[in-house]
């Protein structure tokens, strides 16, 4: 089973992978925040890869126990094996950065980012979703109030106002929610 | 019908005045260049950018200047691009979006770029060094805590460290960059063994002020405005300004990778013929406050403008109470001898990457040095933009220890510190 050691910075995107991981089944040895100790941090938990945010200022800590790691005999590398290019954007863009502890095979980390991805790609649905959602209950509340202000001024009935505003939509090409705005404001600028 | 002078022409009243405006556009000329160095011309006529829009990455320090400025004054534009900045968090993510092609270019440390194109502590790419953005205006702070030890200079900390052993704890920015060329090389001047001696981490430059005042660390070297910082906010003072440790040295570079150079060559020269303009716009004194207000603000370098501005106008404190102007403050032109990709500045960081065993033998110094340093796009943006270039790929300099670099004999240079790893 692989080890990982999350390290919580900037976004704190790698943090919150936390769960997806241990579904994956992958051991998260260490949840830490970047500090000063990283280096005894990673020597402490010993995990196969390291997993820190791609937009984290404490990235260049990391860098410092590669290349001391390497001259010292336990390498820490970053993960950016060429072929796997494609894997590398993806993750970096998802927000995730990995360092290989030792001699773990690349191919073994694959996985590992393929869960990053994915959950990215699922809070992105997720967060779209509920913005369009929120959007179509704000615009049925202008829609309403702009339907009674017909009622009230035309002395209509709710159906016949709602086929006004339509049709009032559908003449000038514009959105029901736009129409019932335009409206809403004019009615607001008469009563001022 | 056309009326052409032929050489034989006799002298005319126009002639006459043509002739003396000729010469004394030509002392105008010789007197404005530094001493070898010439206007190049262009190899051949330059084609359209292969892109226009180039987006170019900087980490938020006071030299990161010339790349806000060419995308502001729109220096890009007169050469048919655009300069798109991109705020980056860490020189990994710089590294790494310059090889995975996120990035077209960026602000990088000089030594960085050499150490991505061997291969050390990660994998190996070609890169290339376009052109240098600055000389000099970094510097390394000690905490007050050595001060009250009496610590203020070098040989002073030096004597500190033998006299009561602890773990001394110094900062630099990233393991194969500039900072860390210079403490190591600073340190080991006064006898310190880098490697052995102290401990040495990275802290990101924003946070290394904040991890001093809580987290015990003895002294870093950073880029301005760090070092300033650290006095305004009474927590400690500059031992030593890394112009001390090099007068003139190289620091960041416009770097990108050599497959990226090879598929947009126009392109390259319209960004360095546009750094260029801009580094001479910001060279000249009477732009420079407004500069400093620019780069300033909360997308750029995001620090308090009298911060930044005090050493970009080279006016120094170093904390104990010395003031100077310094003749050899940050320079972003100096009439064109800041930016030429000499080989012999390249090479310096690769002598210094084997003496700490970063390199674990000597490569082809010269050859690695022609791979990445494009002196050739380089000499073409400077005909553009009408910038002197030197007659040379090598420059001389005398470094604090008292040794000559002008490189020759790297692999015996590197050999040649008494304190390596």
């Amino acid at each position: 089973m692989l080890s990982v050691m999350l390290v919580n910075d900037g976004s704190g995107k790698a943090a919150a992978l936390k769960e997806a991981l241990a579904a994956a089944g992958v051991r998260v040895v260490a949840e830490v925040a970047a500090n000063l100790q990283l280096a005894d941090m990673l020597a402490a938990a010993r995990p196969d890869v390291v997993l820190i945010d791609s937009d984290a200022p404490s990235r260049d800590m990391l860098e410092q126990v590669c290349v001391m790691g390497a001259r010292h005999g336990q390498p820490v590398v970053m993960f950016t094996d060429d072929s796997r290019r494609d894997t590398i954007r993806a993750a970096l863009s998802a927000g995730v950065a990995a360092y290989v502890v030792g001699s773990v095979e690349a191919a073994r980390i694959q996985p590992l980012l393929e869960v990053a991805i994915e959950r990215h790609q699922l809070e992105q649905a997720r967060r779209s979703e509920l913005a369009s959602a929120q959007q179509q209950l704000a615009e049925r509340k202008v829609i309403e109030k702009a339907k009674g202000l017909l009622m009230q001024m035309k002395n209509l009935d709710e159906q016949s106002a709602y086929k006004q505003l339509r049709e009032r939509a559908m003449q000038q090409q514009k959105r029901l929610a736009d129409v019932a705005q335009d409206i809403i404001s004019l009615a607001e600028w008469l009563q001022s | 019908m056309k009326q052409r002078q032929h050489p034989d022409t006799p002298h005319t009243a126009a002639n006459a005045r043509r002739d003396f405006l000729k010469g004394a556009l030509s002392l105008m000329a010789s007197t404005a260049l530094p001493a070898g160095f010439a206007l190049p011309a262009l190899a051949a006529p330059v084609g359209k950018p292969e892109k226009t829009e180039v987006k170019v990455g900087f980490i938020p320090l006071t030299d990161c200047a010339s790349v806000i400025v060419a995308s502001k004054m729109g220096f890009d534009k007169k050469y048919g691009i655009t300069i798109v900045p991109s705020k980056e968090a860490s020189w990994a993510a710089v590294r790494d979006k310059l090889v995975n092609g996120e990035l077209d270019a960026s602000h990088a440390l000089y030594g960085m770029l050499y150490g991505v194109h061997l291969g050390v502590g990660g994998p190996k790419k070609d890169m290339a060094v376009l052109m240098t953005l600055n000389q000099n205006g970094q510097g390394i702070t000690l905490s007050n805590q050595l001060k009250e030890k009496g610590a203020t200079t070098g040989p002073a900390l030096a004597k500190l460290i033998k006299a009561e052993p602890r773990e001394y704890t110094f900062a630099q920015t990233f393991p194969t960059g500039t900072h860390a060329m210079w403490l190591y090389y600073w340190l080991a001047a006064h006898g310190v063994n880098p490697l052995t001696d102290v401990k040495t981490i990275v802290v990101p430059p924003p946070q290394m002020v904040a991890n001093m005042r809580v987290d015990n660390m003895d002294g870093y070297c950073v880029g301005e405005p760090w070092n300033a910082r650290a006095i305004a906010d009474g927590i400690g003072f500059t031992v030593a300004t890394t112009q001390q440790i090099w007068p003139d040295h190289p620091e960041k570079v416009l770097g990108t990778t050599g497959d990226w150079v090879k598929q947009n060559p126009n392109t390259a020269r319209a960004l360095v013929a546009a750094l260029l303009e801009a580094s001479r716009y910001i060279d000249d004194v009477k732009n420079r406050a407004a500069v400093a207000k620019l780069i300033s603000d909360k997308a750029y370098v995001n620090a308090p403008e009298p911060v930044i501005e005090g050493r970009f106008l080279g006016v120094y404190e170093d904390g104990l109470g010395k003031k100077w102007q310094d003749p050899k403050l940050m320079k972003f032109f100096d009439g064109g001898k800041v930016n030429y990709p000499y080989l012999s500045d390249g090479m310096w960081f690769l002598t210094q990457h084997k003496r700490w065993g970063l390199l674990k033998a000597d490569p082809d110094y010269l050859a690695v040095a022609r791979q990445i340093n494009q002196t050739a796009i380089y000499k073409d943006a400077a005909a553009m933009a009408r910038v002197p270039v030197p007659a040379s790929d090598m420059r001389s300099s005398k470094l604090i220890d008292g040794t000559v670099w002008d490189g020759k004999n790297p692999a015996a240079y590197a050999a040649s510190f008494k304190i390596k790893a």
